[in-house]
């Protein structure tokens, strides 16, 4: 009975040392999310993309709402209800090396 | 793949629309004559008749804004969060303080003569009350707001995107640097120059680079600069000291998803120095950055130069 007792013990650790492991993670994909979410709100804001729901990078949008609801006063409704519907997981496509002439030219203006 | 462009002066730069499919050009042509008559009197800081200037003197009073100055001022002020302040519409008394103070034409005509230069800070973007649902701003009495460095942006991506709405082609919208791309890109992406002004010809002295998608701009504190006192200014100001930003960076492009968040990076870049790199890093996007001695840093994936 206290082997069975044991065991049972050790399998309910284990449960939660996975449960505990999982949940640092996602906090952990949440937080690297939220890092780049910034631009992509921003992204979205510029191009009124508003009918579009994100699928993915919850997370990220609402740390980004209230990280911006902290700090711009009024204009966090705006943010708030900007970000929750912006997707943040596109990534920026680099530049490649031109292999023709350019047709047009980005500099100082 | 071949394409067809169109340019013409404006927003008191350059204009140009570059198209996939040529039947598509006289239609993109007044696509972007149109957004651009529209972004320049919903937001222009010079002209008596637009709607900024009326809310420049509104005076700490309730203003009802316009669709289009309405998103202006809402990208503006993400652009104000997203880098901590360093780009900031309400530094139109700082701008105005250093002297452009009118159209860009008149500054340089004065070739220095111009009253004192005084250092004014921002005012401070976290002060602009934004009301999206009553489609309200206000701003305190004395405050400026100036939208220079996210609204040529703004009209970028707003014309490609309605061009190829449009049109159904691929196209590629430049206002004086500022570069937003829409629609299937050209096999091998569209070829661009990237130097310090974007009044070059294609053959100046840069990088040639690929791009098939998002936006791309530079800043540079090279061009746009004029005599103020006894000294040279340009145009890039830090917001917290009201004075032209330290000329760490003689020109830096960013690549990015669309060309206002691209424009808005390149001059928070500027504005930062150095610290420039790891922000940009962190933000993921890809970066071009040109010290005043001529030695150049890559972010995030930006091809190096072959060595000539």
């Amino acid at each position: 009975m206290s082997g069975m007792g044991n065991r049972e013990r050790e399998i309910r650790e284990r449960d939660a040392n996975v449960r505990r492991v999982s949940r640092i993670t996602a906090i952990a994909g949440a937080l690297a999310a939220s890092a780049t979410a910034g631009f992509g709100v921003l992204a979205a804001a510029a191009t009124g993309h508003a009918g579009q729901t994100a699928a993915t990078g919850t997370a990220a949008t609402t740390a980004v709402a209230t990280q911006a609801a902290t700090t711009t006063g009024d204009s966090a409704t705006e943010t708030e209800t900007e970000t929750t519907q912006v997707p943040t997981t596109q990534a920026t496509t680099a530049p490649t090396p031109a292999t023709q002439d350019p047709v047009a030219v980005s500099g100082g203006s | 793949m071949s394409w067809a462009t169109a340019s013409f002066p404006a927003l008191g730069t350059s204009a140009a629309v570059t198209v996939t499919d040529a039947e598509a050009l006289p239609a993109a042509r007044v696509i972007l004559q149109d957004e651009l008559r529209r972004i320049d009197e919903a937001c222009s800081r010079f002209r008596d008749d637009s709607e900024l200037t009326r809310l420049n003197r509104s005076a700490g009073v309730q203003f009802a804004t316009s669709p289009l100055l309405l998103q202006a001022l809402a990208v503006a002020l993400y652009a104000a969060a997203r880098t901590d302040g360093d780009v900031d519409p309400t530094v139109g008394r700082s701008l105005g303080a250093l002297g452009w103070d009118s159209d860009f034409s008149v500054v340089i005509a004065r070739r220095g003569q111009t009253p004192r230069m005084r250092i004014v800070p921002a005012a401070g973007w976290q002060r602009v009350r934004l009301d999206r649902a009553r489609r309200t701003v206000r701003i305190p009495a004395g405050v400026e707001i100036d939208l220079g460095a996210t609204a040529k942006a703004l009209a970028a991506d707003r014309s490609a995107r309605r061009v190829h709405a449009e049109t159904g082609a691929g196209v590629l919208v430049n206002l004086g640097g500022d570069i937003a791309l829409a629609g299937a890109a050209p096999e091998g992406g569209w070829p661009i120059l990237v130097t310090d002004d974007h009044r070059s010809d294609i053959g100046a002295e840069g990088q040639a680079i690929a791009l098939s998608a998002g936006g791309l701009a530079t800043s540079s504190t090279t061009v746009r600069r004029w005599r103020a006192g006894e000294g040279d200014v340009h145009h890039i100001v830090d917001p917290r000291s009201g004075a032209p930003a330290d000329e760490v960076w003689r020109t830096v492009s960013v690549a990015a998803r669309t060309c206002v968040e691209a424009n808005t990076a390149s001059t928070a870049a500027v504005v930062r120095g150095e610290a420039a790199v790891a922000w940009l890093e962190r933000n993921g996007l890809p970066a071009r950055l040109v010290r005043t001695d001529a030695t150049t840093v890559y972010t995030c994936g930006w091809p190096a130069e072959a060595a000539a």
